[in-house]
């Protein structure tokens, strides 16, 4: 720790001469958030969480956990995809690709029927996303996002690991035509 | 919804000579789209989803119910019931309004004999006249199953097949991705013949389970501040923690703004910790494969898939990554022994094997890959592409995040490896 911090300094003094050329702005804390350095990491992500630099999600046992609007968003998520700077088409994208996601938790892991349905789903989400965005690298890293944030407690990790386990040695197509819904 | 009535002026607009477009001209008209192909290539599904009259449902099952069951069910659980059933004089008529847009389909077509006109902004479809393959589609009509259009809708072909064998820490979801962005790099078709994009999934069995609980251990020495937080769980298995735009990196880069005691102090040096133990499972997942190779099981039903699909496809094209390229190679072998009248070549990017079947790309910064042969393996082929590290995979190993990024020479020479397979297979 100790030769990680003293080259942190480093940096940091490089980055602060560098900085005051062009600005007076101070350095030494994060410019996004001028309340006094939290105390424990736990703090701190609470309060990145509450400026918004990290999403604010449930963390309920519930697998599924809230929709209450039932469009097969939880909540959370969709509230979040509210705050992205995409355009109107652009969301309605994201929304089917939570959607996807979504459904890979909730899906009989025994149903092979039900299963290729959602695979069948996640390609037509990403399919989509990718038409929406001027390229493909603009939507790939919302497409991560989703996937990390509807997975995000362990109940949801582990029911996602299980989708997983029961996707192995199995095929499917990536659509070729208009798979966006309105 | 449409009102009946404009159905019914529809229809008969059609049975007087309405003149058809084709399916690519409707698909640019607005509020509109082209109906997915298995709207109209499947007999049996067009009369599953309509007839869902229980008594016309039966019928047309020879009043076998479970059969005629089984039909619905399959489309309720991809559609959600919404799909509403219409007589129209003779005909009958499915809509569905849980994607906006109406449908109209006749279940007396049979396959690739439907084409679709406009009519008031939505389309109905009636019969195309009887052809054999290759066949004209200047008329709308489509393709037989098996069969694409080409670029220009002026012939049935059959498309070359690429297919893709995912890598080590790949969930179905960044599998979709993946093969998005080989379709994304490589386009529609290829001289005009088009490209079929398959997706050969293989989890990474155990592996996910091993980091999970490592994850665990690891919070535990953070007094639980990620106990609960396991989005930072799959940013780690991509190895995310130097990207700014992650979520993880966003927290790592505002610890370095934070006191470095207690738990904040420590958060590096976890981080640091559970990349080295992603990297050495990683590794000895990949190494316990190579001396215990998948067997006939792990990759029989990706082989039956190549199988089904030989009859309608010009040639295939296999990109494997990472681990897929240890499943390749075996369904390769396999394919090609059953089917020597199929032209099929192998693309290779972060080969995990100890042998190759085509053209291959190893990234010198790939810590994954390598650690192979830190450990003792030498067959893992030597690295042919110098690239330094990036902040997108701190391992360097992600398909989309290194061999594939736009800012990399990797992703043309991928490009270019998949080009030279595709006029293989094309000749």
């Amino acid at each position: 720790m100790k030769s990680r911090n003293t080259h942190r300094t480093a940096n940091h003094f490089a980055i602060c001469a560098a900085a005051l050329l062009a600005t007076l702005t101070a350095c030494g804390k994060d410019s996004s958030n001028s309340s006094p350095p939290p105390s424990s990491l736990t703090d701190g992500i609470a309060s990145l969480e509450a400026n918004g630099t990290l999403p604010k999600l449930d963390r309920s046992t519930d697998v599924a956990g809230p929709d209450a609007n039932g469009n097969g968003v939880r909540d959370d998520i969709e509230a979040w995809i509210n705050t992205q700077p995409v355009t109107t088409d652009q969301k309605t994208a994201l929304m089917q690709n939570a959607r996807a996601f979504q459904h890979t938790l909730t899906v009989d892991l025994t149903d092979a029927t039900a299963l290729e349905s959602s695979r069948n789903e996640l390609m037509a989400a990403v399919h989509c996303g990718s038409s929406r965005f001027p390229a493909f690298a603009d939507f790939y890293p919302y497409n991560q996002k989703i996937e990390a944030i509807t997975a995000n407690t362990r109940e949801r990790a582990m029911r996602y690991i299980q989708y997983n386990v029961a996707s192995s040695e199995t095929s499917n197509t990536l659509p070729n035509y208009d798979t966006c819904e309105p | 919804m449409r009102p009946l009535s404009t159905t019914i002026a529809g229809t008969l607009a059609l049975s007087l000579g309405l003149m058809f477009l084709p399916r690519s001209a409707l698909a640019n008209l607005p509020g509109t789209q082209a109906a997915p192909d298995r709207w109209y290539y499947s007999t049996d599904f067009v009369f599953g989803s309509c007839l869902k009259d229980s008594q016309k449902c039966s019928a047309a099952y020879g009043n076998a119910a479970a059969a005629c069951s089984a039909e619905i069910n399959a489309w309720n659980s991809t559609y959600g019931d919404s799909v509403t059933y219409q007589g129209v004089e003779s005909q009958y008529v499915c809509k569905t309004d849980n994607v906006g847009i109406t449908y109209w389909a006749i279940p007396g077509c049979s396959n690739g004999q439907l084409s679709w006109a406009a009519d008031q902004g939505t389309y109905v479809c009636t019969m195309c006249p009887q052809q054999s393959h290759p066949a004209s589609t200047g008329d709308g009509c489509a393709c037989d199953d098996g069969y694409s259009e080409n670029n220009d809708h002026t012939a049935c072909v059959k498309p070359i097949v690429v297919g893709f064998f995912n890598g080590i820490k790949t969930t179905p979801g960044g599998a979709a991705s993946s093969l998005q962005a080989i379709d994304d790099l490589m386009g529609p078709d290829r001289n005009g013949t088009p490209l079929n994009y398959q997706l050969f999934y293989n989890q990474t069995n155990g592996f996910l389970e091993d980091v999970a609980e490592v994850f665990e251990q690891r919070s535990a020495e953070l007094d639980g501040a990620l106990n609960n937080r396991w989005e930072y769980f799959w940013d780690m298995l991509s190895g995310r923690q130097n990207d700014s735009d992650s979520f993880l990196g966003r927290l790592v880069n505002a610890t370095k703004n934070w006191a470095t005691g207690g738990t904040i102090g420590a958060f590096a040096g976890v981080i640091d910790g559970l990349s080295n133990d992603i990297l050495g499972k990683a590794a000895a997942w990949l190494a316990g494969k190579i001396s215990d190779p998948p067997t006939e099981a792990d990759y029989a039903a990706h082989l039956a898939k190549l199988n089904s699909l030989s009859s309608t496809s010009k040639g295939f094209v296999l990109v494997a990554h990472s681990q897929g390229n240890l499943f390749v190679n075996h369904a390769y072998d396999g394919f090609a022994a059953a089917h020597p009248e199929s032209p099929t070549k192998v693309v290779h990017v972060a080969p995990a094997s100890p042998t190759l079947r085509g053209d291959y790309i190893l990234s010198s910064s790939d810590l994954v890959i390598n650690a192979l042969r830190i450990q003792g393996i030498t067959s893992v082929p030597p690295i042919n592409w110098t690239n330094p590290p990036s902040t997108k995979d701190l391992l360097g190993h992600g398909l989309v995040e290194i061999y594939l990024d736009p800012g990399r020479d990797g992703r043309a020479r991928v490009q270019t490896m998949t080009t030279t397979a595709l006029d293989a297979v094309n000749n």
